[in-house]
C-alpha cells in the first residue's frame, strides 16, 4: 500500500540529500510547503531552477557570482596586490563582514582530503598559481580554518608559495576573544605564545 | 564508561552536533555523539578532531548503537601532522585502514598501540613512507594476516635459497622454482631483509630501522596490494599519498 502519494515523497527524499536533514526533518519541511499556497512552491522552484542557470565561478578568484569578474574583483577601489585563499564561499563572507579587509580572494572550493579522493588537483590551486604568475599579487594571505584538513592545506600551500616570488602570511590562531586563558587547551596557548606581538 | 581513544572520523550532524568514530584502547571502535560539539562555547571546541588522542568519557545505550560522549579530554594533536603535507597523507592512510578493518566494541589493545606508536612516530617526523609501510606489515599481523615472509609457502625453502616473490592469495613468498618460469622482478634483498627485522622486533625497537626510500617504496607496494587483497577494497587515501610518496623518492 502506498502511504506517502509519490510527489511527495520525491521531494522528501531530494531534501534528506542536503547536509543535516535527516528524513523526519525532510518530512516536516515537505508537508510545510505543501500545506503553504501553491504560489509560495512555484517561487521555490523558481529560484532553484535559477540558481544554476544564473550563478557561476567568476573567473579570478572563482567565488560563485552573476557576474564574471564578481563585485569584488571587478571593484577598483579593492587592493589587487593582496590575495585572501579562503576554503568555501561562506568563509569568503565571513571576512567581508568583518569589513577589515580591502584586498582580493581565492576560493581553493574545498581542503585536502585523501579520504575523499580530494588532493591538489581537485582544488583551485593551480589557478591560484596562475594568478600568482601574472604578477600584480605582492602578499598572499592563507586564511583556511585551523581544523587538521584546514592546516594540512595551510602547510602544503606554504611549501608551494615558498618557491613563488611573492610574499604569504598565515592567518594568525590563539585565544578566542572573551577567553579566560586557563581554560584554553595547551596547544592553542602555545600558537597564541609563537604568534604574539607588540602592541 | 572511561576510555583511552583516537579519533578516526568527525562528521558534522544535526545544528550543532558531531558523530566521532572513536578507537578506543578498551572498548574498541565505537561511534559517539558529541551535543553542541560545534558551538564554540561548548567543552568539546577542537578537541573531536581526527588523529587527536583523547581521555573520553561515555554513555553507551542499549537501545542505539550510538553512544553519547560526555567529556573529552584533550592527550595529544600530533602537530606535525597537521603542519606537514606527507605526514598528515600517512596519517589519512592510516585511518583509513583502521575504519575499515576494526569493528564495533571489539577491544585490541595491541592495535592500540600501533596506532599510537604510527602517529607519534610521524610525529616525530619518521619518513611517512616507513611509517606506513611499518604499520601496514604490523597491523596485518594483530589482524590476523601475518605474512609468511622466511619461507616459500608452497615448497618451505628458505627465502635466502631462490630469488621470491610475494604472492597475495597464499599470503607469503613463492620461490622462482615454485613460480616454474623465471621472476622478472623478484623482491629484493634489501626489501626482505627490512621486512623480517619489521616483523620480528618490538614494538619499542621498530623506530631504529631506518630504510632507504627504495626499499620502503617496495614493500609499501607489496604491503598495500595485500592491505587490498585483505580488505577487499582500496584504501581511497592511498592515490593521493602514493602519488607524493612516487614523485619524490
Ligand atoms: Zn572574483
Ligand atoms: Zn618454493
Amino acid at each position: 500500500m502506498q502511504v506517502i502519494p509519490p510527489a511527495l515523497e520525491n521531494l522528501i527524499e531530494q531534501f534528506s540529500r542536503l547536509p543535516g536533514i535527516g528524513n523526519k526533518s525532510a518530512t516536516r519541511l515537505a508537508l510545510n510547503i505543501l500545506r503553504r499556497p501553491a504560489r509560495q512552491a512555484h517561487e521555490l522552484a523558481n529560484a532553484l531552477q535559477e540558481l544554476h542557470s544564473s550563478i557561476r565561478l567568476c573567473s579570478n578568484c572563482f567565488s560563485f557570482s552573476e557576474t564574471d569578474p564578481c563585485a569584488i574583483c571587478g571593484d577598483p577601489k579593492r587592493n589587487t596586490s593582496v590575495v585572501c585563499v579562503v576554503e568555501q564561499s561562506a568563509d569568503m563572507l565571513a571576512i567581508e563582514k568583518t569589513a577589515s579587509f580591502r584586498g582580493q580572494y581565492h576560493i581553493l572550493h574545498g581542503v585536502l582530503a585523501p579520504m575523499d579522493g580530494i588532493g591538489p588537483d581537485e582544488l583551485k590551486i593551480k589557478e591560484l598559481l596562475a594568478r600568482i604568475h601574472r604578477g600584480v599579487i605582492e602578499e598572499v594571505i592563507i586564511a583556511t580554518s585551523s581544523t587538521v584538513p584546514g592546516e594540512a592545506t595551510a602547510s602544503f600551500l606554504i611549501d608551494l608559495l615558498s618557491r613563488e616570488e611573492v610574499k604569504f602570511t598565515r592567518l594568525a590562531c590563539g585565544i578566542p576573544m572573551g577567553m579566560d586563558i586557563k581554560y584554553a587547551d595547551k596547544y592553542t596557548l602555545s600558537r597564541a605564545l609563537e604568534g604574539r606581538y607588540s602592541p | 564508561m572511561e576510555d583511552d581513544a583516537i579519533v578516526l572520523n568527525s562528521l558534522e550532524t544535526g545544528e550543532s552536533d558531531l558523530i566521532v568514530t572513536l578507537f578506543c584502547h578498551n572498548s574498541g571502535r565505537i561511534s559517539a555523539i558529541a551535543k553542541g560539539a560545534r558551538n564554540s562555547k561548548k567543552r568539546f571546541v577542537n578537541k573531536l578532531e581526527i588523529f587527536t588522542r583523547l581521555h573520553v568519557t561515555f554513555k553507551q545505550k542499549v537501545s542505539t548503537s550510538l553512544a553519547f560522549l560526555n567529556e573529552a579530554e584533550l592527550n595529544n594533536i600530533y602537530p606535525f601532522l597537521r603542519t606537514n603535507y606527507p605526514a598528515y597523507l600517512a596519517g589519512n592512510v592510516i585511518r583509513e585502514l583502521l575504519l575499515h578493518s576494526i569493528r564495533d566494541a571489539e577491544s585490541d589493545s595491541d592495535l592500540f598501540r600501533l596506532t599510537l606508536w604510527a602517529f607519534y612516530q610521524l610525529d616525530m617526523r619518521m619518513a611517512p613512507r616507513t611509517v606506513v609501510a611499518l604499520f601496514f606489515l604490523r597491523s596485518f599481523d594483530l589482524l590476523g594476516y601475518r605474512p609468511e615472509l622466511r619461507f616459500c609457502t608452497s615448497c618451505g625453502a628458505p627465502a635466502s635459497s631462490h630469488p621470491v616473490r610475494f604472492d597475495m592469495h597464499s599470503g607469503g613468498l613463492i620461490c622462482e622454482i615454485c613460480n616454474g618460469k623465471p621472476l622478472r622482478s623478484p623482491l629484493s634483498g634489501g626489501s626482505l631483509n627490512m621486512l623480517n627485522m619489521a616483523q620480528s622486533m618490538s614494538l619499542e625497537h621498530l623506530d631504529r630501522l631506518k630504510p632507504g626510500s627504495r626499499v620502503s617504496n617496495e614493500s609499501l607496494r607489496l604491503l598495500y596490494s595485500f592491505a587490498q587483497h585483505i580488505l577487499q577494497r582500496d584504501i581511497n587515501s592511498w592515490s593521493v599519498f602514493s602519488a607524493v610518496m612516487f614523485k619524490f623518492p
